[in-house]
């Protein structure tokens, strides 16, 4: 993996492995050796499906779970043996916490407050915190009085008064409305701008993923599957589980045969071969291809860059922006695109069952196995 | 009865709301019988009580219908009368009884918050089955049970021959007619009306909660101060009224493993009534032990209206 921050880590994961035990008996690896190190100024998402490990592994960095083999460095100190109230991180819980039988204002300086914070300096530094989510004023609110947007940020402003190394983040989002959630997504980046310290943040919800992390872990079983920029994930996704859980994707499996200038071309079970341009490590033999949704379009710029497939149109959805189709190919697989602008309005003309063109760029097609 | 209803409504926090002005003869119906019922079999007996602890005893039983002072004065210390003196000896039991359901009741909540916890963390199946053996006692008779109590601690007991066995003592140690033996058959009787209040609290505290006072860098014994203790603070205080008032009033515990030892004032009261056939003074000394139970609880009221008062909200946790 490549080192994204020059800095030292801010936490240091090793060949973590952590089982639990159903109440049947069986073992079930919920890390399965993770190594993962954080940045000081990063923001990491750990994305998968329920199940996979992610909030897990975010408890055992709280330390709430005990890893049964390997290690969690925290700021270079070994955290193995140390309780969750002794650790420099905080976290904010999906179901916010707040303690019903405090105000807002007791319930943020409660970190200060147990350290034996004096009371001015607490009340100065609850109102800064309060601030930089923008509530202060509401000390005196007791948490039930609050809407969930706001128990969030009075969850946030708790996290953040004892100025954690870390700051965990699970699931917090996922409780709030859509409009909200993307609000809060802009504020919880520029929050951790302004602070300066790594964010450790934990979803399910992949454009949550995409839009704030600098860094995206996908979990899955126990185990990472990829781990890269947003980007990376979602142009160059290495193995199925990827492609498929970010994002939509077509995938075709086929072998791949060698074409002239540098073409090659997927012979595919019961369809016409899939034109590309032939990937930089010259695999050849059975793999799979894909391709996202938004990378079909029905006029090309140029015809000699671009190739096409051919299918019957089942499914068409105006969604917006978009007009959401599904092709149906001669052997049966489905196609999903996205479209467009012109594109878009030259098939939604179209009616269902009508034999249509759909064209990608050859050099879009992505190798995820081989 | 009114003691359950008036915590009950306490801890429910209900505020008065504006009703609609037209008659409900649903409502009429449904609470008539109960309202009749309390009239005549709780009210009415109050009532003659109230009265007759005002009256003067006759001299072979009954009442004589004069207005007389000296049944509360042989108790408070105005009667210096040739037939009725004030005598300490009362207000003694009265004290007595007082720390006994004191300690009774701190006893009962030690003994069942750790396993009010244990239980509510238990899976689901096997919380259940620890709940019905709970309540299994009920089911059979309080004499019966007591009974196996004087069985266990009487000197030829199954306590003291476990005790001579394990050669810890070779004479009978006299725990029965002790106050020892009274408290370990109150806390016996009394710790499911404990239970089962500290469990409802208990078990709807947010396990989060708690996590999120660790993380915040509180310790155990902070944690369990500033979070667990006030959050379930409705259950212990819901249970220790449940143990404390009746326990004040218990006089079958005391008179079967106390004795002539350890008088309550229930004995006293059931003595006065049944033995001495005195029952201005035994309707004195119910008002007096009723005087206190409710003064108690209005002070209750009036820390719980301050706490509300002051903005503390009180809400009970959201998942």
């Amino acid at each position: 993996m490549k080192a994204i921050t020059p800095e030292a880590p801010v936490v240091e994961i090793r060949r973590a492995i952590k089982q639990f035990r159903t109440p049947e008996g069986q073992r079930i690896a919920a890390l399965a050796g993770i190594d993962l190190s954080v940045g000081a100024r990063e923001f990491v998402t750990l994305l998968g499906p329920s199940g996979c490990g992610k909030t897990t592994l975010l408890r055992t960095i709280s330390g709430f779970e005990a890893l049964d083999e390997g290690s969690i460095h925290i700021q270079g100190r070994e955290m193995n043996r140390i309780p969750p109230h002794a650790r420099p991180v905080n976290t904010v819980f999906q179901s916010y916490a707040l303690f019903p039988h405090l105000s807002v204002g007791e319930n943020v300086g409660y970190g200060l407050s147990v350290r034996g914070v004096p009371k001015r300096e607490r009340q100065q530094r609850v109102g800064e915190a309060l601030e930089m989510v923008g509530m202060n004023g509401l000390q005196q609110r007791s948490p039930g009085q609050l809407s969930g947007g706001q128990q969030q940020r009075v969850a946030l402003a708790r996290a953040i008064i004892n100025r954690p190394a870390l700051l965990l983040l699970d699931e917090p989002l996922s409780a709030l409305d859509r409009h909200l959630r993307q609000t809060m997504q802009r504020e919880l980046k520029s929050l951790q701008n302004e602070l300066g310290i790594a964010f450790v943040f934990v979803t399910h919800d992949q454009e949550e993923a995409l839009t704030m992390s600098d860094r995206i872990v996908v979990l899955n079983g126990g185990h990472i599957q990829q781990q890269g920029k947003p980007t990376e994930i979602y142009d160059r996704p290495v193995n199925a589980f990827v492609a498929e859980f970010i994002g939509e994707s077509n995938r075709f499996r086929g072998t791949l045969e060698a074409g002239d200038g540098g073409l090659g071309r997927l012979r595919l079970a019961d369809d016409e071969p899939l034109v590309l341009r032939r990937p930089a490590q010259s695999a050849t033999g059975e793999l799979q291809v894909m391709l996202r949704p938004e990378q079909f379009c029905v006029h090309p710029p140029c015809a000699d860059r671009y190739a096409s497939l051919k299918g019957r149109l089942t499914a068409k959805a105006f969604v917006g922006r978009d007009l959401e189709i599904i092709l149906e190919t001669r052997g049966g697989q489905p196609i999903k695109a996205a479209l467009r602008g012109h594109d878009g309005q030259t098939l939604a003309g179209r009616e269902l069952g009508d034999e249509v063109a759909l064209w990608y760029a050859i050099d879009a097609p992505h190798v995820i196995a081989a | 009865m009114s003691t359950t209803q008036l915590t009950s409504t306490l801890a429910a926090g209900a505020a008065p709301k504006a009703r609609p002005h037209r008659p409900r003869w649903g409502l009429i119906a449904l609470l008539g019988p109960v309202t009749a019922f309390l009239g005549v079999f709780f009210f009415m007996p109050l009532a003659i009580m109230a009265v007759f602890s005002l009256l003067e005893p006759g001299l072979y039983g009954g009442v004589v219908w004069n207005f007389y002072a000296d049944n509360f004065g042989r108790i408070l210390g105005w009667a210096n009368g040739p037939i009725e003196e004030f005598d300490p000896v009362y207000l003694g039991i009265l004290m007595r009884s007082l720390r006994i359901a004191l300690i009774t009741a701190a006893l009962c909540l030690l003994v069942c918050y750790p396993v009010a916890f244990w239980v509510s963390r238990l899976p689901p199946r096997r919380r259940n089955f620890c709940l019905f053996l709970i309540t299994l006692p009920f089911f059979a008779s309080l004499i019966v049970r007591l009974y196996a109590w004087v069985l266990i601690l009487r000197p030829s007991g199954a306590l003291n021959g476990l005790l001579a066995w394990l050669g810890i003592s070779d004479a009978p140690v006299g725990l029965i007619y002790t106050e020892a033996a009274v408290l370990i058959g109150l806390v016996y009787i009394m710790a499911p009306f404990m239970f089962l209040p500290l469990y409802a609290s208990i078990e709807k505290l947010d396990r989060g909660l708690i996590e999120a006072s660790y993380d915040l860098g509180a310790g155990r014994i902070t944690t369990f101060r500033r979070v667990t203790l006030p959050l379930t603070l409705p259950g212990i205080i819901g249970g220790s009224i449940l143990v404390f008032i009746p326990t004040l009033g218990n006089f079958i515990v005391p008179s079967l493993l106390g004795g002539a030892q350890v008088l309550m004032i229930g004995n006293l009261i059931e003595q006065q009534f049944l033995q001495a056939r005195n029952w201005p003074f035994g309707a004195a000394l119910a008002m007096l032990v009723m005087s206190v139970v409710l003064g108690l609880l209005m002070l209750y009221v009036r820390a719980t209206l301050r706490r509300q008062a002051t903005g503390t909200p009180g809400k009970e946790a959201q998942a």
